[in-house]
């Protein structure tokens, strides 16, 4: 099946840099050849290594070229990383074959290689922001997740960056773990890491103004919460959270109402950063 | 663009399957979110005329098909949605029906905040509702669900009065506090139910965990009383019950657990190479019971029931549709599966399969690529 023509320009400032280590890159390549890259440094492995096998040609080459020039000066992983994902962005996946899987027996399947990586990676906790963990989460086959609850943060939607209580963590700033499986499925560790609105809820009902929460009792319900999903990582969640909360006013306000709507006073609470006990 | 993920599945016959989903799944924060769109599939129906859809302001736990001809006389044997607050929806005939659940959940006015509830059952003839919190519901009648037992429920109240009394986490004394008075403190347990089976509703199966981490808990209801089993394991997560008679139960749950045994001579672990799987349940195949698993590493597994020996399904399943929000969850597999007679059902992510008997067949959504 052909693939269409893109249909966007490709993001300015790195076409020139592969362009140079493109060159580069083949030069060196004509003398180490292609080589699959193995777990380095922190242990995990770079974005492009699943596409080294990708049926997609175009992916399969990229990969190729960026694993290339890795292996020459490893310290332009992160920028190789961010042209490879450049490259990559918005082309699709390669359709998935109807056939069945009939992989030979005899060798060790990816599976187990995937799962053997993720079980040495999980033993790190590794806590960090939500958009750091993001890509090293997927990289493992695994999801981030929020210690505390993201929507404790705002008063808004989600995606709506303008609706959010102030001098609190952004989205992509809050702290969050590698958890398995998704969240909306059934039995999964990453559903059961969202099991702390039961408490969070608790805190709000009789609160003033209503479904409100001290930022210390917010804290303290969520890590909670995955802890008792991790908890071989306690020593981790707490140095992270209190290291991203524990200069903030432990008093200051949260929302402790999952489902909209908000009553207006909570509104005004927690969009003005009102603390407790409010006058 | 948002696109739309499986969530749940039931299927009422080799023919019929129902599919709930979210609409965004590239949205963690979709499992709070009360907007499902469920899809009922006619697989004898021609092409063009197989799916039916409708949106349902619940946050779906589970689907169950159910039997109750008071509730639906045109349609006796149909699907029932179970809202994560406590709604029981009634896809019956002539008309729709939906209940409520009193005390359930955690958003709703009435709730007493124990958590969700999970799963919904037929036992006999009664509807049974499980969840957090220790949450055991039990229908009986007409929009009248109540507690089966208090026995395990968890004292939400006292929770948040000891939560509220903490030291800050950052100060010297926290940990230790927390160790004696929540991580290691009985009075604290909060029970997370999966799943109920039984074949009689005096003899009632209810499986789950407890934190921190994950024990095991596996309680027996004899019609009068709860009582907690012992398990030979320091940790898993149960998710599914398959009673095959009564002296033969299985059990299985996450990092790749299966038990067997009863009540009455005890559970033992089954030996054999699971890997870490998350078992998400039974259902009973030719001489076997096939065990779907989403994750590490995920795929259709068999359980002999002769050897008690665990493989892959073969043949095995087609690869899977990547999310596009985390493309390795292609290495995942189904979360769903139920057979009748030959065929099979497996329901992941992003994809539908059916088994005839020999191959599988994708199955085809109107919303997926």
């Amino acid at each position: 099946m052909c693939l269409p023509p893109p249909t966007l320009p490709k993001p300015e400032g790195l076409g020139p840099k592969l362009l140079r280590w493109g060159k580069w890159g083949a030069r060196f390549g004509a003398v180490v050849g292609i080589l699959t890259p193995s777990p380095l440094g922190d242990g995990t492995l770079p974005d492009w290594y699943r596409d080294l096998n990708s049926p997609d040609p175009f992916r399969r080459r990229t990969a190729e070229e960026a694993s290339r020039i890795y292996r020459g000066n490893p310290a332009l992983r992160p920028e190789l990383e961010e042209w490879y994902g450049d490259e990559v962005r918005g082309r699709p996946q390669p359709a998935p074959a109807d056939d069945v899987d009939e992989r030979p027996r005899a060798v060790p399947v990816p599976d187990n290689v995937r799962v053997t990586e993720r079980e040495e990676y999980r033993k790190k906790c590794q806590v960090d922001r939500y958009a750091v963990m993001r890509n090293i989460c997927g990289r493992y086959g695994m999801q981030a997740h929020h210690i505390v609850p993201n929507w404790t943060l705002r008063y808004g939607t989600r995606n709506d960056g303008s609706q959010r209580i102030p001098s609190m963590p952004s989205l992509n700033d809050g702290m969050a773990i590698c958890v398995m499986g998704n969240a909306t499925e059934k039995d999964t560790e990453h559903n059961q890491a969202h099991f702390a609105d039961g408490a969070i809820e608790a805190i709000g009902k009789n609160a003033t103004p209503p479904y409100t929460a001290t930022v210390g009792s917010v804290v303290r319900a969520s890590s909670e919460a995955m802890v008792a999903v991790r908890p071989d990582c306690r020593a981790q969640i707490r140095a992270a959270v209190t290291g991203q909360f524990g200069t903030r006013n432990p008093n200051q306000l949260l929302r402790a109402k999952r489902l909209p709507p908000l009553p207006q006073e909570t509104v005004t609470a927690l969009r003005s950063g009102a603390t407790y006990p409010v006058p | 663009m948002p696109t739309i993920m499986f969530t749940r599945a039931a299927a009422s016959s080799a023919d019929t399957l129902m599919i709930s989903a979210v609409l965004d799944e590239d949205n963690d924060e979709a499992i709070y979110q009360p907007a499902a769109r469920v899809f009922q599939y006619e697989h004898k129906n021609p092409p063009g005329e197989q799916w039916f859809v409708s949106d349902f302001a619940l946050s779906v736990q589970d689907i169950a098909v159910i039997e109750q001809p008071e509730v639906s006389p045109d349609r006796p044997r149909f699907f029932a949605l179970l809202g994560a607050e406590g709604d029981v929806a009634y896809l019956s005939r002539p008309d729709r029906h939906q209940e409520m659940i009193e005390g359930a959940g955690t958003s709703n006015p009435g709730s007493k905040f124990y958590g969700q509830v999970l799963t919904l059952r037929q036992i006999g003839q009664r509807l049974y509702v499980i969840g957090i919190g220790g949450q055991i519901y039990v229908r009986k009648g007409p929009d009248d669900w109540r507690i089966l037992t208090d026995a395990v429920l968890f004292d939400r109240q006292a929770d948040t009065q000891q939560l509220m009394s903490a030291p800050d986490m950052d100060s010297p004394d926290f940990l230790e506090w927390w160790e004696s008075n929540r991580l290691n403190n009985p009075a604290s347990r909060n029970i997370i139910f999966r799943d109920i089976a039984g074949l009689s509703e005096d003899a009632l199966y209810i499986c789950g965990e407890v934190g921190p981490g994950a024990k095991p808990v596996l309680c027996y209801w004899d019609g009068r009383t709860l009582e907690e089993l012992k398990v030979p394991l320091e940790e898993a997560t149960l998710a599914g019950i398959h009673i095959e008679s009564p002296d033969s139960v299985w059990i299985c749950g996450r990092e790749g657990v299966i038990l067997h045994g009863s009540r009455a001579r005890g559970f033992n672990p089954v030996n054999a190479d699971t890997r870490l799987n998350l078992f998400h349940g039974f259902t009973s195949w030719r001489d076997s019971l096939l065990m779907p698993a989403s994750v590490r590493p995920g795929g259709l597994w068999r359980l002999d029931l002769q050897s008690n020996a665990v493989s892959r399904f073969e043949p095995r399943l087609p690869k899977l549709n990547r999310l596009d929000s985390n493309p390795e969850y292609a290495l995942g597999g189904p979360f769903f599966a139920q057979a009748f007679g030959d065929v099979i059902w497996a329901v992941a992510d992003k994809d539908i399969f059916r088994f005839d008997g020999q191959q599988w067949e994708r199955i085809k959504h109107p919303d997926l690529p």
